[in-house]
């Protein structure tokens, strides 16, 4: 089915966000996805298949906002001068665009790593019609502490010197650096502080995919998603193609997402 | 099965899970360099990380981590052992 893409932007605290509106050429869209970006390299590495994705929501008759958060990507600003309250900002905005610009029926979320706690975290208040999780972050000092591993792994493989240490970085003057991303101590503490916790009120339609080994949902997972009035649990054996740039087949996740999104809004077959 | 062996059984089968390789865990050496042998990268030891943490329930810190912990599954069990994992 024929698509359009095209490059759009709005403002949030008068710096420019720009994305990609993905839309159907000449069919009405039957709803509307804001995708939400993970963090930091995990961004970098899921960029193509968050494209795919766009273009295949746009095939099932959805129009997809794919945006960057300020400080990121084609978005104007500063990496080290954002943090969570403000991607959560950024998403909301998201949103309010979509909604106004497309008019699309039932607006939605999907997010990747913290996009999808993001999302979560975000639905009720956007009033999202739907809500999707791909491998979401559920506790943020466990995920502060991952990248910081990361870091690690990276400089000793390399011979670099090890990077700072995150606990004394956080300090209110110090800022972090975790390959090349300036983590302000404002940003540290909005990671650290960041859980995903059962939505105080759940109609939203929930979906939880998570990519593993055994292509089975996890314990944590599971019960993520039994707090979701109406949530339903995915499991794909996946490769993590967040953390590694192309590689990484993903048309079984896409199709499996869309497949779901098409039961919901009774969407192109 | 000793549980020094059993240790190693499961290092391998964590291994060859959670980095997709496609080969038969038993025949792993217990010596073979890692990174040489199944050509493991810094994305691939950051899996043996969460693996380490998730399914033996260790906790690395950041003087943990060496090139040499992490270059065969003899090194790794005795990372294990001596965070008192297993």
């Amino acid at each position: 089915m024929p698509t359009v893409q095209e490059p759009v932007s709005f403002g949030v605290a008068g710096v420019p966000v720009r994305g990609i509106l993905y839309s159907p050429e000449g069919r009405k869209a039957l709803a509307g996805v804001v995708i939400c970006d993970p963090f930091a390299e995990e961004k970098k590495c899921a960029q193509s298949t968050l494209a795919q994705l766009g273009r295949a929501l746009a095939e099932a008759d959805a129009c997809a906002l794919h945006f960057d958060y300020r400080g990121t990507g084609d978005s104007g600003g500063r990496f080290e001068d954002y943090s969570v309250d403000d991607y959560r900002e950024d998403l909301r905005a998201a949103v309010d665009f979509l909604r106004l610009r497309t008019g699309a029926g039932p607006i939605g979320l999907l997010g990747l790593r913290l996009g999808a706690t993001l999302a979560a975290l975000e639905a009720p208040a956007c009033r999202a019609g739907f809500l999707i999780m791909w491998e979401p972050i559920l506790d943020g000092a466990r995920y502060l502490r991952e990248l910081s591993q990361r870091s690690t792994i990276k400089s000793m493989l390399t011979g670099a010197g090890a990077p700072a240490d995150l606990e004394e970085e956080s300090e209110p003057v110090g800022f972090v650096d975790l390959d090349g991303y300036r983590l302000s101590p404002r940003a540290v503490k909005g990671l650290q502080q960041l859980r995903l916790a059962p939505p105080p009120d759940g109609p939203t339609r929930t979906l939880l995919v998570e990519c593993t080994p055994r292509g089975e949902n996890t314990a944590a997972g599971l019960t993520l998603i039994q707090s979701y009035r109406y949530g339903e649990a995915r499991a794909l054996r996946l490769e993590p193609f967040w953390q590694r740039i192309g590689l990484t087949d993903t048309s079984a996740l896409i199709a499996e997402t869309v497949s779901w999104l098409r039961d919901q809004w009774g969407g192109h077959a | 099965m000793s549980s020094d062996a059993d240790l190693k059984s499961r290092l391998k089968n964590m291994i060859v899970e959670r980095l997709f390789l496609k080969v038969d865990p038993n025949t792993m050496p217990d010596d073979a360099n890692l990174m040489e042998t199944y050509g493991i990268d810094s994305v691939n030891l950051f899996e043996i990380v969460v693996g380490l943490e998730d399914d033996f329930g260790i906790s690395l810190a950041e003087e943990d981590f060496s090139i040499e912990a992490f270059a065969t599954v003899n090194s790794i069990a005795e990372l294990v052992r001596r965070k008192g994992g297993g």
